[in-house]
């Protein structure tokens, strides 16, 4: 699905991100954890080609981004704010991405029906401004907005900050559903381990730019994880070996 | 503690985004302070000559006195139109354990220190000497001197207050306009002489100085109006815009222009839903009348050329108001638009279409002035075919440069906010493209000619639009990565 070549930027002499190699197959969803300034951010930019990059390219099958525009056939991304438009109202961002996506209204009512879970009654139908609701609901009009279509990958970042405890929950039970049901790929990063330890079968450390640590998911990852961050080992792995 | 309110004041001010305009902006803004204060200057300097022939008989003061209101006025609605209302930045402030009285009334005092509050000073002082001294004598010359001056600030306190008001509900603003019309058709049918009223109580300062007294009062009045106001509003919630529903209006007929007809009704949504835009937008439908001014004098019996240049403004206006943002008017989102499934030629195909359509449109308005002479009738027509064929490719060309992202929620009166030198520079080309290029072939081949010539060179564009578009989006994205660095840094 994504592979990575040699990948390298730098800002004023300084590298942020260095990826010799990296592949991501096909129905694979890629867990991307670190710190602030890891380079999660510019990572994910770099593949949706919205930065250049310094060095190296990127391939969505076998499409090079920074060459051709047809990646964004099968391509569904939320990074930021920046990614929904303040002065629509959901409804009419849908129908916006939808028309973009080749979905007729009946397409998008039903594709939308699926997440009234979700939107909890506070977003659909709603007479508001993306611009004046609430973060939490901002974060989740563009999440959605970015599953559209039925892309092959969807590139969230952050997709579980600042929603509420039963919304990230949905949101866990959305990805894994759409991941192990159609077999499509997710490119996710988070700050909550917990979270992206549920959803992804493969974790990637990124740290100061460089990959620390690739491993698929088992039973310790999230242990393994906690113990990166923290630098601590916890006291209850040795009663669970035990 | 008091020091440090207008530390931070002054650090808002030093490291805001808006200081770090580019010397162009700086430039004009510093221009327009210079010009209108040397224009005060000098109407303060010339003022005594000019009411000495008009009014023969009367003391200058008096003259001088009977014209304030008409000053008043037209400063009040420059006030109200583009004075800033002191509210950004005491957000952080709220929490924190300082007394609210202290920061409105902070934000309150800081509001004085406008331009406007200086401007009549370099009118007055002048005057003053000039004329004012030889009259009065020294306790009415400054109690007069000092009722003025605070009759300006009194004008200061009102416009804010009102501008609150008129921000908080729709429905207040057009009273107040109401009013406003009202007044002033009071005064110019002579119904009651507002005006002449309005002055004499400043020659009754000058008979009885006490009565300077009234503008202290009629100031804490005022004062303690917006206070109160503030108070009653100190919450983030409320001190911000209007709250308004959303209109829900879609445009979806405007799909049937094509496959960038999607993007078409976003850009329409765009202009009509933003404040900056629509502005603009309107503004650009009220040039219409530039004509009733530019063609006007001896009965039609203008050069051609002046009708160069007003169909140049009057099809244009649009093009260019819109043009000289392009595509900053999308920046806040267009990470989005360049990771979704549109191509760059399907944006530049809406905006070519939409700066045609416009300019279409504005024609078929201005043909109104073929009573004041036919020749508009192809006159303006063949600049509005170079408007389109050839101007909305110079505004791609220019928009190519764009490097600074719009807050589309703010008014676009005096708004320098995403001005570049590039935003500046796009009047040259475009307004003074087709004068020259008429002035050139009409030395040559005279004025038929000329205008042959203009209408043909902008149809090879219109015809030529195709190609030219497929040009300027491999442009675009190759100048993609910059734009999106360069407006978030923005």
């Amino acid at each position: 699905m994504i592979k990575v070549e040699n990948l390298q930027k730098a800002y004023s002499g300084t590298l942020v991100l260095d990826l010799p190699e990296l592949e991501i197959p096909q129905g694979e969803v890629f867990g991307l954890v670190g710190n602030n300034g890891a380079g999660k951010t510019t990572f994910f930019s770099l593949i949706l080609d919205l930065i250049r990059a310094s060095k190296g390219r990127v391939f969505i099958n076998d499409i090079p981004v920074a060459k051709s525009e047809e990646w964004k056939n099968f391509t569904g991304a939320y990074i930021d704010e920046t990614f929904t438009i303040g002065y629509l109202t959901p409804d009419e961002y849908f129908a916006f991405i939808g028309e973009l996506r080749g979905m007729n209204d009946n397409d998008v009512n039903a594709f939308l029906s699926a997440f009234a879970e979700f939107f909890n009654d506070e977003v659909i139908g709603k007479k508001k401004y993306i611009r004046t609701l609430s973060r939490g609901n901002q974060k989740k009009v563009g999440v959605v907005g970015a599953l559209m279509g039925n892309p092959e990958l969807m590139v969230l970042d952050e997709p579980f900050a600042n929603l509420d405890p039963s919304s990230q929950f949905k949101l866990r039970k959305i990805i894994k559903d759409i991941s192990s049901a159609q077999g499509k790929s997710f490119l996710i990063s988070s700050h909550d381990l917990d979270n992206i330890t549920d959803v992804c079968t493969r974790i990637v450390i990124l740290e100061k730019g460089k990959i620390m640590k690739d491993v698929p998911k088992t039973e310790r990852t999230l242990a393994e994880l906690e113990e990166f961050f923290t630098g601590e080992t916890r006291e209850s792995q040795f009663y669970d070996e035990l | 503690m008091k020091r440090s309110f207008f530390y931070f004041a002054w650090r808002e001010m030093v490291r805001s985004a808006n200081l770090q305009k580019n010397i162009a902006t700086k430039g004009v803004l510093l221009f327009l302070i210079l010009y209108f204060s040397l224009v005060a200057l000098a109407m303060g300097l010339n003022l005594h000559q000019y009411l000495e022939e008009k009014f023969p008989d009367q003391s200058l003061v008096t003259a001088f006195n009977a014209l304030i209101f008409v000053y008043i006025g037209f400063e009040f609605v420059m006030r109200i139109m583009v004075q800033a209302l002191p509210t950004v930045g005491f957000q952080p402030f709220l929490i924190l354990p300082v007394k609210r009285k202290r920061i409105a009334r902070y934000m309150l005092n800081k509001s004085v220190l406008h331009f406007f509050n200086l401007l009549p000073l370099l009118l007055l002082i002048p005057f003053t000497f000039k004329a004012a001294v030889k009259e009065l004598d020294t306790t009415s010359l400054v109690a007069w001197l000092v009722s003025l001056y605070l009759m300006v600030l009194v004008n200061h306190f009102l416009a804010i207050y009102v501008k609150w008001r008129t921000n908080e509900s729709t429905a207040v603003f057009y009273g107040f306009l109401g009013l406003a019309a009202g007044v002033f058709a009071i005064d110019y049918f002579e119904v009651f002489d507002i005006t002449g009223t309005f002055g004499r109580f400043f020659d009754l300062v000058v008979a009885h100085p006490v009565l300077v007294l009234v503008f202290p009062v009629l100031i804490v009045v005022l004062y303690y109006l917006n206070r109160t106001y503030l108070l009653n509003r100190f919450f983030i919630d409320e001190l911000s815009q209007k709250k308004t529903k959303a209109s829900t209006h879609d445009f979806s007929w405007l799909h049937q222009v094509g496959d960038y007809g999607k993007m078409l009704s976003l850009e329409v949504k765009m202009i009509i839903r933003n404040k900056r835009p629509r502005n603009s937008a309107i503004l650009s439908v009220l040039f219409i009348l530039y004509g009733l001014l530019l063609y006007k004098e001896n009965d039609g019996q203008v050069p051609e050329f002046m009708y160069v240049f007003g169909g140049m403004f009057m099809t244009g206006i649009f093009g260019m108001t819109y043009g000289q943002f392009f595509p900053a008017w999308h920046s806040r989102y267009y990470s989005f638009l360049m990771a979704q499934n549109v191509q760059m030629k399907q944006m530049l195909q809406s905006a070519f279409f939409l700066i045609a359509a416009t300019n279409v449109v504005f024609y078929l308005l201005s043909l109104g002035y073929m009573f004041i002479s036919p020749k508009v009738l192809y006159i303006h027509l063949v600049v509005m075919l170079y408007n389109i064929g050839v101007n909305s490719f110079v505004i791609f060309a220019l928009g190519l440069t764009s490097r600074k992202a719009i807050d589309l929620d703010r008014g676009s009166m005096f708004n320098y906010q995403g001005m570049g030198a590039s935003q500046w520079l796009i009047a040259f080309p475009i307004l003074f493209g087709p004068l020259a290029v008429y002035g050139l072939i009409y030395l040559i081949l005279g004025s038929t000619g000329a205008f042959i010539v203009l209408g043909s060179i902008g149809l090879v564009g219109i015809i030529l639009h195709p190609k030219l578009i497929s040009y300027f989006s491999r442009e675009y994205r190759k100048r993609k990565h910059k734009m999106l660095a360069a407006y978030k840094a923005t």
